[in-house]
């Protein structure tokens, strides 16, 4: 597991090696340290989490160099070694934002799932040149669901460009990714979606453009424009449902652009999740 | 052989101005390159954002005490997550930087406890307060040097004569 990489020394022997299905691994100040596993939390070590410890990890995530990551904190995350690291803390007052310091820490486990979502493949790829919507509350897969209908996607003839923003979905550390996108795909980390959806558009013609959570009103704009240009859309957010969606102002906007014509709904956690496709209308 | 414990006792007090000297002119050494090496670290903290591992390798090429503390560092850096780059700055400090005073010491000893840890404005007004205080000192120790090399010198050679006196 590279997160445990991460961990100071007693906490990664503390794991056992090869544990399956860790979704994330929380440490905060003053608690035990826990891992995330079907939806569930349970400590993995009795000693509690000091502040050095999370400074430690964080050292060790940015190299010692927390001023260069600084943009990503703001954001409230951090990504090391394909991992994204969510933090929460006390926040620097004003403008500057960034954080003061440290009382949370959440690592998360990016997972490769093969085979997931086959069912769903058939509609999903009919829908290419459209948009296509996974939803569901946080943590409930869409990330890893989106990554494996990119990959079959792309290796059944699709060119996807992929944005991502955060390394989540690549998970690349260095120039390759680390987790197989599929054989007609282009990925650009690092970048805002809204920027880097602009950048594939402008420089690889891609046919379909991927990316994770529809957040902020400059990742609508991108996705009217890419929708305006004739490139389809395959994009993740926040929202158990269609309805649910149209409860955040963003969303509704969103969804009454009418470009996403379909949403994949994720519903249960771990092993027993369940996908339903739903066709949206305006 | 009481002349010769005599001119022993003699030489021994002129070599103890002497070591003083040297002491006071490896120190001068020291904060010269260690300012200069800060002075190189703001910039390319402020000109290009680098990482503090990156940095600590580019200046371990400069020359004394400062390449030798920044070098020591740089190996230290595969420690990094077993102890905090503050513990690993201190550790490189001991062996390296030890010609420094107590106050010069305290002083970057802080900056250790600053870099990498804070945002950037942050880090770099703690950079420029050491900078400056290892600078003042300096200056200082070089405007001083002849007079206290002068005055320690006289100072040994007087207590020499005296001992002298005394056992001839």
């Amino acid at each position: 597991m590279r997160a445990a990489a991460l961990l100071p020394g007693d906490y990664r022997q503390a794991l056992c090696p090869g544990e399956l299905g860790v979704e994330e691994i929380r440490l905060r100040c003053g608690r035990a340290p826990t891992l995330l596993c079907d939806g569930r939390e349970r400590p993995f070590s009795e000693r509690l989490c000091r502040q050095e410890d999370l400074l430690l990890v964080l050292e060790k995530a940015s190299g010692a160099s927390l001023h260069t990551v600084e943009d990503e904190l703001r954001g409230g995350y951090l990504s090391a070694k394909g991992l994204r690291i969510g933090v929460c803390g006390r926040m620097l007052p004003g403008e500057r934002r960034g954080f003061q310091s440290f009382s949370s820490l959440a690592l998360r486990i990016p997972r490769e799932c093969r085979g997931i979502g086959k069912e769903l493949l058939p509609a999903v790829r009919e829908n290419a040149a459209g948009g296509t919507l996974i939803l569901s509350a946080p943590g409930g897969g869409k990330t890893t669901l989106l990554r494996e209908m990119i990959r079959r996607l792309s290796d059944g003839g699709v060119r996807i460009g992929v944005v991502d923003e955060r390394f989540e979905l690549s998970a690349a550390g260095d120039a390759s990714p680390g987790f197989d996108l599929g054989c007609r795909s282009d990925v650009l980390t690092g970048v805002s979606k809204a920027e880097g959806a602009m950048l594939l558009l402008r420089s690889l013609n891609p046919q379909l453009v991927a990316m994770d959570e529809i957040t902020r009103r400059e990742d609508l704009e991108a996705v009217i424009e890419l929708a305006g240009c004739g490139v389809g859309i395959l994009a993740t957010a926040h929202a158990a449902d269609p309805d649910r969606m149209r409860l955040r102002p963003l969303y509704r906007e969103l969804l009454d652009t009418g470009i996403f014509q379909l949403a994949v709904c994720i519903e249960g956690q771990g092993s027993a999740r369940r996908y339903r496709l739903r066709e949206l209308c305006t | 052989m009481r002349t010769a414990a005599a001119l022993l006792v003699l030489l021994g007090s002129l070599l103890g101005g002497a070591v003083w000297q040297r002491g006071q002119r490896r120190r001068i050494v020291c904060l010269s390159g260690l300012s200069r090496a800060l002075s190189r670290l703001e910039a390319e903290l402020t000109g290009k954002n680098a990482s503090l591992p990156a940095l600590a390798a580019l200046l371990a090429g400069e020359e004394g005490a400062a390449g030798a503390f920044f070098s020591a560092l740089s190996e230290m850096i595969p420690e990094l997550g077993e102890r905090s780059f503050r513990q690993l700055w201190c550790e490189a400090m001991e062996g390296e930087l030890c010609a420094l005073n107590d106050s010069e010491i305290c002083a970057v000893r802080e900056l250790g406890a600053v870099l990498g840890r804070y945002p950037l404005d942050m880090q770099l007004a703690s950079l420029s307060r050491c900078r400056k205080l290892l600078d003042d000192h300096l200056e200082q120790a070089r405007r001083k040097l002849p007079d206290d090399a002068r005055l320690v010198w006289g100072l040994s050679a007087a207590c020499g004569l005296f001992l002298l006196i005394i056992l001839l």
